[in-house]
């Protein structure tokens, strides 16, 4: 299976960073994992496009203000010439518009990173970035740049008779800020029922990330806030950190609640969260999408949605940067079809 | 309404059948092994058994042909993942009274499990 290949074997890391410490304390962390070799640090764009040549790394960390050439600039080049898998290591205070665009030009994921680097911080984030740097080396690198190339395609609005879905719920993580590019803006402005979305996304960026995504919709974007309702052509982005859960009330209102319980999921958000009170609150009436990710979160929630009488759609394996989260629910039987990215959001409205 | 034992080592299996069991009015007990299942049959004396067919220790079949010799009039319903014809036959001949397929789906379960209410 091409998407695990490298997971048990050594990788070969390029560290880029403007600040010595910075990449001394990078190649402590990263060397620490028996799956994890740092071959050399670059201190800017420049120099690391003439090492990544010399020393053919499989994966990158990259900070993104740098002299000389930044982070941005870097990974759009690198690209071009041979796609690598980038992760950005940078703060999100000061740099989340960047961070973005550093998705948009190619980057897989980001960690943040601290932003005073204190001995416990460190060790905080150590654990997060072995993972992330480990999980960018099983990409797909061919499924991300189709993605990047492949510009997403309105669809029209809904003729002929609606069926019974009320509620559209969409699970995402690793390759979320881009896939969910694919499939959004497509939709036309009178979708017919709301959609809410989780996203595994570090904290601090996902209400940036939802005014993006609303500046190329149709549709009405936002970060879920408590209490918002879910109405026709909203979109609701559970924020990092909480949990988004979906709750109807005696009058019939069906609001969004943001929760820290459950402690016990690996992920706050949670697709499991999130799909199990779409499924108490709507019954059969949900579709359920369970996207692009490493891991099994949403094969919970499926089951509750399946086991309710909605729908589960997966994103087929070509064209997820990690199938990991739809094989999962593929495995245990939920899905009702497998669908590949640039075809999921006329699936979707095919269905509703 | 019946009182309904759902034997299943999946606490996430237990979960979904009890909220769709006891919204539809029934009183739901649980074990998550085979074992002590048969302790909890024998104490509570439920009407309707929903049995899951792997499990650890004690297999579901196993599980199954001991019920029918305590209770030969206790209804079990067998809720698996495993659609083999074989499978399907065995538990028949072993004397289950149902065969649902998992994932489960709610309005599979009650109408199966509402047919057997109504006739005691």
């Amino acid at each position: 299976m091409y998407t695990r290949r490298n997971m048990n074997k050594l990788s070969k890391v390029l560290i880029i960073d403007d600040s010595a410490y910075i990449r001394k304390v990078l190649r402590q962390i990263l060397n620490k994992s028996p799956f994890l070799d740092v071959v050399g640090t670059a201190t800017n764009g420049v120099e690391a496009l003439e090492m990544v040549e010399s020393l053919k790394p499989d994966v990158i960390t990259c900070d993104l203000i740098m002299p000389e050439m930044d982070g941005v600039t870097f990974i759009a080049e690198q690209m071009k010439r041979k796609p690598i898998p980038i992760v950005v290591v940078s703060i999100a205070s000061e740099s989340g518009e960047v961070a973005l665009s550093a998705l948009s030009a190619g980057a897989v994921s980001f960690v943040q990173k601290p932003t005073a680097l204190a001995t416990e911080r460190v060790l905080e984030m150590s654990e997060e970035l072995i993972e992330t740097v480990k999980e960018a080396t099983t990409i797909s690198m061919k499924a991300l740049v189709s993605q990047m190339e492949t510009l997403p395609v309105p669809i029209p609005g809904k003729k002929g008779p609606r069926s019974a879905i009320e509620l559209v719920v969409i699970g995402i993580s690793t390759g979320g800020p881009q896939g969910l590019k694919s499939i959004i803006p497509p939709l036309p402005a009178d979708f017919p029922v709301p959609v809410a979305i989780v996203l595994h996304m570090p904290i601090g960026y996902t209400e940036l990330y939802a005014r993006k995504l609303n500046e190329l919709s149709n549709l009405h974007v936002t970060e879920a806030r408590e209490g918002d309702e879910l109405v026709a052509g909203s979109v609701l982005l559970a924020p990092a950190g909480r949990h988004l859960v979906i709750r109807r009330s005696l009058d019939n209102r069906v609001t969004a609640h943001l929760d820290a319980k459950p402690f016990d999921k690996p992920h706050r958000p949670s697709v499991d969260v999130l799909f199990e009170s779409a499924a108490n609150a709507f019954g059969e009436q949900v579709l359920g999408v369970v996207m692009t990710g490493m891991g099994s979160d949403g094969t919970e929630g499926s089951s509750w949605i399946k086991a309710r009488g909605g729908i589960i759609l997966t994103e087929a394996e070509e064209s997820c940067i990690v199938y990991g989260m739809p094989r999962s629910v593929v495995e245990a039987g939920l899905s009702d079809m497998q669908v590949p990215l640039h075809k999921l959001a006329s699936k979707i409205m095919e269905i509703i | 309404m019946a009182k309904i034992l759902i034997i299943d080592d999946s606490g996430l299996s237990r979960r979904i059948m009890r909220k769709i069991l006891s919204e539809a009015g029934h009183v739901v007990i649980e074990a998550s092994d085979g074992f002590s299942a048969l302790e909890i049959f024998s104490l509570e004396k439920p009407d309707i058994v929903l049995l899951d067919l792997t499990m650890p220790g004690i297999t579901g079949i196993e599980v199954l042909k001991q019920l029918k010799s305590i209770a030969p009039e206790a209804r079990v319903i067998i809720a698996s993942a495993d659609i083999q014809h074989l499978t399907k036959e065995l538990v028949k001949q072993e004397g289950a009274d149902g065969f649902i397929n998992k994932p489960i789906v709610e309005e599979e379960v009650l109408t199966m499990v509402n047919s057997f209410a109504k006739k005691g």
